[in-house]
């Protein structure tokens, strides 16, 4: 079955909503508390990211028989430097974005070091599609 | 809806009963429930046994005093040739300190037949001391207090997930009972089937906690009285007082239990957060980022506003209930017990839990993951089909528990919703018309 969540860039207030919603439901379709907890951290950072980044995306979530897919696209500018956005601590977040608690760098670590494999593709000026699957 | 735990169906006992010749059907009770455990059926509410966690917010709501809290009656009292009281540090906000003194309360306790009174939050004083320690100790952190019972079987149904999180210690009112029968068995060489010792609940949870609790086998405490029900008994001794006798009594720390942050204020942790009211602490559990929750040391998490003054049982207003025992607090201040002291008797598995409360389960679909998804999209089909709005008369909370009921339980029907009914009747209508109107026309030809 699949979900899919639009996400506004800048609305931080509404962050996290996608996340617990899917977490509601894996709940109820009773896995393990460590994959929720693994799926819920995931797709909460990665909501982060488009509030944070883009202008606009749009998130979908599935689940199949062994596998949780996650896919979010977004309108924003895109990411030039791949392997320094997965290294830890290193932001391009803004300086108000920083002021509100968000942007210490750990985004996409974090989402690759609770999912079991990951991928993005993306185009500076366009936007990002990041896709992770968890295993289940 | 069957909860296994162990791979035995458990029957749960409940405080929160239904009184049936006063229940109109109204369907108030079934949206305030917060764990969806009421339903409306032929006319009469039906609580859920699997789902109940006798907050009492069901009670508060009926505008029909349909519902109540089954307490041990107060007659129990006489099968025990000691009686011990237990007030809940609430109980000692319910009279104002300026006309009636706490040691004229308790005296009246002695008149209605109690020998002993052993205030609960003389016993929550020696918990602080206890949670200090196994903050220190645990690898699980958060840790989420253990001492309102209603939040405990809140987190057993609603949120296994953080049942680790719960802290294996036992609340005031059974460290209370523990303490207070060891000290009428030395005093008076009795044995320990003659004390009986009573707590004085603001709150139907603590009936259940004591006849069904979760982290034990058996309860220390022999019996729950209605606070309302001792209260009028009080009241109604005051007059017959000759001489005021004089009580040794706890201090702040204790005593502030009773109210909204008084538990974590002595707790020296970095961050620790309180939080009160049922329905505040579901939004809480539900919307809290795993990150944040992480961080944090300790929650205190309370059913009731503004904490257990705020219990239904409690007959005094909650906020002016509030006021007077941070009042009473202030001006008792220090312990005249002695906690420092008393602790060092004893060992820190004298407030331990025996084993980890069971989780209930009631949340899943379905054991099998498959047919589990099966269900959630015939759940979130026919939520669709329904209009959204809540309105309650199929007798279910919302339009999404009508279609799980549909899905899970096989009791309801979706024409239970007036709208897909009204729409099928007008179907029916319409076409009963059409039949007509091509009846009419066939002479005319």
């Amino acid at each position: 079955m699949d979900k899919t969540y639009h996400i506004e860039g800048g609305n931080f207030s509404e962050a996290g909503f996608a996340s617990s919603d899917v977490k509601k439901l894996l709940k109820k379709l009773g896995l393990p508390t460590n994959i929720i907890k693994k799926a819920a951290i995931a797709m909460y950072e990665a909501e982060i990211n488009v509030v944070a980044h883009a202008y606009r995306g749009d998130m979908e979530f599935k689940i199949i028989p062994g596998q949780i897919l996650v896919t979010v696209q977004d309108e924003g500018p895109g990411i030039p430097d791949l392997e320094l956005a997965f290294t830890e601590g290193f932001s391009t977040a803004s300086s108000k974005v920083r002021e509100m608690g968000f942007g210490a760098g750990m985004g996409l670590p974090n989402i690759k070091r609770n999912t079991d494999d990951i991928s993005v593709e993306t185009e500076v000026g366009k936007g990002t599609r990041l896709s992770f699957v968890i295993n289940i | 809806m069957s909860a296994k735990v162990g791979g035995k169906k458990i029957k749960y006992f409940h405080s929160v009963r239904l009184k049936e010749d006063l229940c109109v059907g109204c369907t108030h009770c079934i949206r305030t429930c917060p764990t969806e455990a009421i339903r409306v059926i032929d006319g009469k509410a039906v609580i859920s046994d699997q789902r109940c966690i006798d907050c009492g917010e069901c009670i508060r709501t009926c505008p029909n005093n349909a519902k109540y809290a089954l307490t041990n009656p107060f007659k129990m009292i006489e099968n025990f040739k000691y009686r011990v009281a237990l007030p809940a540090p609430s109980f000692m906000a319910q009279f104002d300190s300026d006309k009636i003194s706490l040691d004229k309360v308790y005296t009246a306790l002695n008149l209605i037949g109690f020998q002993y009174i052993f205030e609960v939050a003389a016993a929550a004083e020696l918990v602080n001391y206890a949670t200090e320690k196994y903050l220190k100790t645990t690898t699980k952190k958060p840790v989420i207090s253990s001492a309102c019972p209603a939040v405990v079987r809140l987190i057993l149904t609603r949120f296994p997930e953080f049942v680790d999180n719960i802290a294996m210690l036992e609340p005031p009112m059974d460290i209370a009972a523990k303490i207070s029968k060891e000290l009428v068995m030395e005093r008076e060489g009795a044995k320990e089937n003659e004390i009986g010792v009573f707590f004085i609940s603001p709150c139907p949870a603590k009936v259940t906690a004591v006849k069904q609790p979760a982290g034990k086998d058996k309860s220390p405490v022999t019996g729950v009285l209605s606070m309302t029900e001792i209260y009028d008994k009080v009241m109604s001794v005051l007059k017959d007082i000759k001489k005021v006798k004089k009580f040794e009594h706890a201090g702040k720390m204790g005593i502030i239990w009773g109210v909204h942050e008084g538990e974590i204020e002595s707790a020296h942790v970095k961050k620790k957060v309180a939080i009160a009211g049922i329905h505040n602490v579901i939004s809480f559990f539900e919307n809290i980022e795993q990150k944040v929750f992480n961080n944090l040391d300790f929650i205190e998490a309370q059913a009731c506003v503004p904490g257990c003054v705020g219990g239904v049982l409690a007959p005094t207003d909650k906020f002016l209930a509030k006021i007077r025992l941070k009042e009473l607090a202030e001006k008792l201040k220090n312990s005249e017990l002695q906690p420092e002291k008393v602790i060092k008797r004893y060992n820190m598995d004298f407030f331990l839990l025996e084993k980890k409360p069971e989780p209930r389960n009631i949340s899943k679909l379905d054991t099998d993951l498959i047919k589990a998804m099966e269900k959630a999209e015939l759940i979130d089909q026919l939520t669709a089909e329904f209009p959204g709005i809540d309105c309650g008369i199929c007798g279910c909370p919302t339009c999404r528990a009508l279609a799980e009921d549909i899905v899970l339980e096989g009791r309801a029907s979706k024409f239970d919703c007036i709208f897909i009914l009204k729409q099928k009747i007008k179907n029916i209508k319409d076409e009963l018309e059409g039949n007509e109107k091509l009846n009419r026309k066939k002479p005319g030809k």
